[in-house]
């Protein structure tokens, strides 16, 4: 379990310039196996938030503790934090340090100082789990954008996080290699009882997770499930987001006297599932 | 300018399982040393011609196409040329016994002057099929496992080797990411009207700044990232009692051994062609 207590984390030089915190008092509770999506605008605080749960960056006020270790104490805590708190950058070319892929799998692994067999055997498993086994000879740079954030995840992975943290994986590939890399992680968050942390900005994305957190200006604004927050249509507006066009057409066609539809609807198949029942 | 990456290979690596590929970085790392060493040494045209077969040699193990290695020198091979035609047009000579060919205010062209320029550039381009060879059969990760192991004793003198090598490595990972942010620059910068290589030098060198300055900055923003995106796997350089673990073990076999004793009989027959060479 993640428990974020009473966090503000303000950047350095920032308070003297008058720059609001990047975050305010903070309070969130992440549990085992739980997949959540946290969206916000930019500047909300959300890459903030990720940096704090992976002990890259200590809050300033209040504490971040993962698994009963607090990522202040400092020592080889901060070592066990970082190991079960995966992160994965926006930008795969950002995250990758070596160039062949089955190095770059390894990265991770050897940092941990595991013997040899125990590399082997994890590099093997993140091929086949990542779809990754016709490109173990490649060199990174042959790889596609989409094949790339799939390695990083893979790097990622292969340390054996307890949590994983995608920070805006789904930017810079194209909507399809998008999807299937979410499907691909929450499989495995699934099978092996990992809890997923999502940071998009893309609302759609928002259906298939379990809880959907919205931050804004350094805050939580709403946090439940996806359909729960989805009613908060004005609130979500104001902070800059507007809801997903399949949940929009559920809401028009409520108001055009179609008001036997759900209030939030959250995929196509849930409309199509809907507009059945009507018959 | 726009399509500058398929004119360099340098930093690029393909593991195609040829000869090269597969002898032991240290073995590479320590030919590549000598012959660097010899190379630089040479002066006479003969040695520079056993240079030639030897790096055809090379060519022939490495089991790499031709035209690919040939296309990623394009670039230098044109810069080279550039500066052979200075260096034979403001060649001054250290005997003033000079046959001069052509003559116009301060620009000479003499036979002293295109003999002297055609063997420093001769031996440049050698220099640079090396190191680009040695990139291209090499992994990062072995090249820097390897650098590692060679300069281990160091360590004893205090010297932190690990991290001096993971620097290089690095930079040398930027090199194909930073050619492809020349390219990504140069085509944003030419939708807005800008010409390269046009007007006068003054006008060029401002065209040029519209690169060189965001490829700094996003130079600078990458090498954070990358870093933190290294400590968030567990990367922890400098800190005491560290230990990472290898996936590769290095294994020196028979073929190692014979690479370097042909590498050392080549110097060796270098220098000597060198010294009784008239030419």
């Amino acid at each position: 379990m993640i428990e974020v207590n009473n966090v503000t984390f303000r950047y350095s030089g920032e308070a003297e310039e008058g720059i609001a915190p990047a975050l305010e008092e903070v309070t969130l509770r992440i549990d085992e196996g739980e997949t959540i999506a946290l969206i916000g605008h930019n500047g909300s605080g959300k890459s903030t938030l990720a940096r704090l749960l992976a002990a890259i960056v200590l809050p300033q006020r209040g504490s971040v503790i993962v698994d009963g270790l607090r990522t202040d104490a400092g020592g080889e805590s901060l070592w066990q934090i970082r190991q079960s708190v995966g992160l994965v950058f926006q930008n795969p070319d950002d995250q990758l340090v070596t160039n062949t892929v089955i190095d770059e799998i390894a990265f991770g692994p050897e940092n941990l100082g595991l013997p040899r067999f125990e590399i082997e055997e994890r590099v093997e498993e993140m091929l086949d789990l990542l779809d990754l086994r016709p490109y173990a000879r490649h060199a990174v740079s042959d790889l596609s954008q989409g094949q790339k954030q799939r390695l990083a995840v893979a790097g990622v992975l292969a340390m054996r996080p307890r949590y994983l943290i995608l920070d805006e994986p789904t930017t810079m590939i194209p909507g399809h290699t998008a999807e299937q890399l979410l499907e691909t992680v929450r499989r495995l968050a699934r099978e092996r009882g990992i809890s997923v942390l999502h940071i998009t900005h893309h609302m759609y994305e928002l259906a298939d997770f379990d809880r959907v957190i919205v931050m804004n200006r350094g805050r939580v604004l709403l946090d439940g499930t996806p359909a729960s927050v989805l009613r908060h249509r004005e609130e979500l507006e104001r902070a800059g987001l507007g809801l997903p066009l399949i949940t929009q057409l559920g809401q028009r066609l409520r108001a055009r006297g179609w008001s036997q539809l759900p209030e939030v609807i959250l995929t196509l198949d849930d409309l199509k599932a809907a507009l059945c029942s009507l018959k | 300018m726009i399509e500058i990456s398929r004119h360099i290979s340098f930093g690029q690596y393909v593991d195609n399982g040829s000869r090269l590929t597969r002898l032991d970085p240290r073995a590479k790392i320590l030919c590549f040393a000598l012959a660097v060493a010899a190379f630089t040494y040479i002066s006479q045209f003969a040695a520079l011609a056993l240079c030639l077969f030897f790096c055809l040699f090379l060519q022939w193990l490495s089991r790499l196409p031709l035209r690919y290695v040939l296309q990623g020198m394009r670039m230098f091979i044109s810069f080279l040329v550039i500066l052979y035609a200075f260096q034979v047009l403001f060649y001054t000579s250290s005997t003033q016994a000079t046959s001069v060919i052509w003559h116009w205010g301060v620009l000479t062209i003499s036979w002293e002057g295109l003999m002297h320029s055609t063997q420093v550039d001769l031996r440049v381009i050698f220099l640079y099929y090396l190191t680009s060879l040695l990139m291209l059969t090499t992994s990062l990760v072995d090249l820097a496992d390897g650098a590692e192991a060679l300069l281990r004793p160091l360590r004893r003198l205090g010297l932190p080797v690990h991290e001096l090598v993971m620097v290089f490595v690095i930079a040398l990972k930027f090199v194909p990411l930073l050619i492809t942010e020349v390219e990504r620059l140069s085509i944003a910068q030419a939708t807005r009207g800008v010409r390269f290589g046009r007007g006068n030098p003054w006008q060029r060198i401002r065209a040029l700044s519209g690169i060189i300055v965001p490829l700094f900055m996003s130079g600078l923003q990458r090498v954070e990232m990358l870093s933190t995106a290294m400590e968030a796997r567990c990367y922890r350089a400098g800190y005491r009692g560290w230990r990472r673990s290898k996936l590769h073990a290095l294994q020196w076999a028979g073929a190692d051994s014979l690479a370097l004793a042909c590498c050392l009989l080549l110097c060796g027959l270098l220098v000597a062609l060198n010294f009784v060479s008239p030419f």
